[in-house]
């Protein structure tokens, strides 16, 4: 039960899909012998788990917060994998579940400072110069790491997209007035490309297509409201640049 | 085509820069740059036929493709390879003109903007989802067949 649940919050925490997260705890609890009736319901936001053993059970986790981590779900995967073919016993089971949770395969300046590359060279890709690719390193840096170090005050996903796009247009801005850039739009969108929700609306559409509606509406609103903000934080710098006089 | 060649480079070490953002295993690296570099040329060859959406679409089919095949391969999640492939083909361009044509009050070209954009998500997640069912009917016809 316990290693269930964990496991179904560590799938969602960490960015899995809705039907994966299902399935996988349906195989969990589909191993342990004399377990019947078991019923897995699972959005975004929460994970719902039901069955009979010698009476019926239910227990239900809110998920707080979703990240990106694929390294976990790797190992999540690998942890459901050897559990259901019968290799691990119920209390190597936790202890497992709980290093998976503390692992972190890359320490955060590296992270950062590879997003920052991955964004400069999508800027040459779109065409950018050499100049532009450098200007969107130096923003997604610097917007990764204001964001990283104020992280713990336990903002939303929100003001976090809000403030990122901020970030790194007012950088963008002033590389342009001082004519570092060629064109300001290919810094910009090279540099906000690492906050754009594509992959929470890909998988959006994905879900529901699969046929988990709820799951999938959630996330569309989810992403449009992370667009809104991304929206939010370009214009209004863009705005008040112009509304200072400079021109674009 | 040496240009084509030079967006390929340029998509791999994109991918490999998002994928390590995403804590992806160390290992395979290089096969997800590979699989999102495959993605980023289909969309560049569509661009230079002018038909960039349908780039976009052949782009997310070859990366569902490619993405369950190394999955297989590797015994890892199929989505460890999709995440970091779609990336460099969503649609931030489109959003990010709407936006700016919003505040520059030109609806109209906004409007156009923000449907490609929806165009372009829904041309991605159909091509990804295309690709894994196929290949789940793929493997089930070569099981029939053993």
């Amino acid at each position: 039960m316990k290693i269930a649940m964990k496991t179904g919050e560590q799938l969602l925490v960490n960015g899995a899909e809705i039907y994966r997260v299902e399935d996988t705890v349906y195989r969990i609890l589909e191993s342990v012998i004399n377990v019947t009736e078991i019923e897995v319901i699972s959005t975004y936001s929460s994970i719902m788990i039901s069955f009979y053993y010698d009476v019926h059970i239910t227990c239900i986790k809110k998920i707080k917060d979703r990240t990106i981590n694929l390294y976990k779900i790797k190992k999540v995967n690998d942890f459901s994998r050897r559990f259901v073919r019968g290799d691990i016993s119920f209390d190597e089971a936790e202890t497992i579940l709980e290093d998976i949770e503390g692992i972190e395969p890359y320490s955060g300046k590296y992270r950062v400072a590879m997003a920052a590359f991955g964004s400069s060279m999508f800027t040459l890709g779109l065409k950018g110069t050499a100049l532009d690719a450098i200007m969107t390193f130096i923003a997604v840096l610097i917007s990764q790491f204001v964001l990283s170090r104020t992280r713990h005050t336990g903002r939303k996903y929100f003001m976090e997209t809000l403030y990122g796009a901020v970030i790194v247009s007012f950088v963008a801005i002033l590389a342009d007035s001082l004519n570092i850039i060629s064109n300001l739009d290919l810094v910009i969108i090279g540099s906000i490309m690492i906050l754009f929700p594509g992959v929470a609306i890909t998988n959006a559409v994905r879900d529901i297509m699969n046929g988990d509606m709820v799951s999938g509406l959630i996330g569309m609103i989810q992403a449009t409201f992370v667009s809104i903000a991304l929206a939010i934080g370009v214009g209004l710098i863009i705005k008040s640049y112009i509304f200072l006089g400079g021109l674009l | 085509m040496m240009e084509l060649f030079f967006e390929f480079i340029l998509g791999f070490f994109a991918v490999i820069g998002y994928a390590y953002y995403y804590n992806i295993p160390y290992k395979t690296l290089h096969v997800s740059g590979f699989i999102g570099a495959v993605g980023w040329t289909m969309y560049n060859l569509g661009v230079y036929f002018d038909v960039a959406n349908l780039g976009v679409f052949i782009g997310s089919i070859c990366i569902g493709f490619l993405g369950e095949f190394f999955s297989r391969k590797y015994k890892l999640p199929a989505t460890i390879y999709l995440i970091p492939g779609i990336i460099p083909l969503v649609p931030g361009m489109s959003m990010y003109f709407m936006m700016y044509n919003i505040v520059m009050k030109n609806y109209y070209e906004a409007f156009n903007q923000g449907l490609n954009a929806a165009v372009v998500a829904g041309a991605i997640s159909i091509g990804l989802f295309i690709a894994s069912s196929t290949w789940v009917k793929i493997t089930r016809v070569k099981n029939i067949v053993r």
